[in-house]
């Protein structure tokens, strides 16, 4: 099955140096906070669904910037911060 | 290990920050002006900065560290122009007391019509106070907005300072708080950078140090900018901790959290902290 553009492993910026550790070092170093962010992140979108129950933000922008910065997040481009900060911040 | 604190409110900060800054290896903090978290009459000013100028290198010595600051009228009470003429008539004064570094942190904060000419205003008193003692302009502070107007008030900010042309020395401005979408123009155009460490609203240890991997140290200092937020001081050891934790030697580190704004700030005559050398035996 051919894989799709999100299941590729980011492409670094070109021209970005290499990181100070290898990828393993980041995975050990920063997983488990990553994850904690990454539940964070679902934790809160449940709740605006929730929220929304009681009205309010249906057309918020703000909803559409955080879906934008998702798909940044699982796409395979590198330069991710910089990007999602683009979203944020016109 | 030895460093010095490049931004930091102290005004709004306990005793007790002070001390544990010291134990913490503070040897020098740099204050700019603030907002208060609400908008001050114009003679309150004058106190405030009196209390830079006074009150706050006391509290400092008392615990080992010197106190340097920087005086302006800050972007969020701009919008009044009558209060902000008045307040920046009180400014070439404080200029000149010895432990001011020169003029900030000036900048935009909503990006108005009105904090861009108090902003320029600013920008030409740092411009006559060194044309009064014949050398260059004072250093000069700036403050970018936060999150959703950073990205243009950034850019507002180095199209003003462009029009003041050669008057201005980039390497005389310290930009601050930059992130990963302001980093590289304000680091092309030759200015200092320097990265906050506030975690809600601009950078994070982490980050802050994937910022130093890829565009390098040259010209960059890292901050907390502890204020009466949600903040604290040794926001900038743990990212010191970070920069560890990725192999930087302690020569590495002292050049970050200690030489740079060393360097900086030197160029103050009045800012008598040297940069230091590790050598390891």
């Amino acid at each position: 099955m051919a894989s799709s553009k999100s299941d590729r492993e980011p492409e670094p910026e070109p021209g970005a140096p290499p990181a100070s550790l290898n990828g393993g070092q980041v995975l050990d170093g920063y997983f488990l906070k990553s994850r904690a962010a990454m539940l964070d992140i679902a934790a809160m979108l449940d709740r605006l669904s929730r929220g929304e129950q009681s009205g309010g933000a249906i057309n918020d922008d703000r909803k559409r910037q955080l879906r934008a910065a998702l798909a940044i997040l699982n796409d395979a481009e590198g330069a991710k911060a910089r990007r999602i900060q683009e979203i944020f911040s016109q | 290990m030895f460093l010095i604190d490049p931004h930091v409110h102290m005004v709004s900060r306990t005793t007790t920050d002070y001390e544990n800054m010291a134990m913490a290896g503070v040897v020098a903090v740099s204050e700019p002006a603030f907002w208060a978290g609400f908008d001050r009459s114009p003679a309150a000013f004058s106190d405030y900065y009196r209390q830079l100028t006074e009150f706050e290198p006391t509290r400092a010595a008392s615990f080992g560290i010197r106190h340097f600051c920087w005086i302006c009228l800050n972007p969020k009470e701009a919008e009044d122009l009558g209060k902000a003429r008045e307040v920046l008539s009180l400014i070439p004064d404080f200029l000149s007391r010895p432990n001011v570094l020169g003029v900030g942190e000036i900048g935009l904060h909503k990006n108005t019509p009105h904090e861009m000419e108090v902003f320029r205003r600013h920008v030409q008193l740092a411009i006559d106070a060194g044309a009064a003692r014949g050398g260059p302009h004072a250093l000069i502070l700036i403050h970018t907005p936060h999150l959703a107007d950073k990205l243009k008030g950034t850019r507002l900010i180095l199209d003003m300072l462009r029009e003041f042309g050669a008057a201005i020395d980039p390497a005389r401005v310290l930009i601050d708080h930059v992130e990963e979408h302001t980093i590289s123009m304000v680091k092309d155009a030759g200015y200092w950078a320097g990265m906050t460490i506030y975690p809600t609203t601009k950078a994070t240890p982490e980050r802050a140090i994937d910022m130093i991997e890829v565009y390098g140290a040259e010209q960059m200092c890292i901050n907390a900018a502890a204020d009466w937020g949600i903040s604290d001081p040794l926001w900038i050891h743990r990212t010191m901790l970070e920069a560890q934790r990725r192999g930087q030697n302690r020569a590495a580190l002292i050049r970050l959290f200690h030489n740079n704004p060393a360097s900086f700030f030197g160029q103050h005559p009045g800012f008598s902290i040297r940069p230091i050398e590790v050598v390891e035996k």
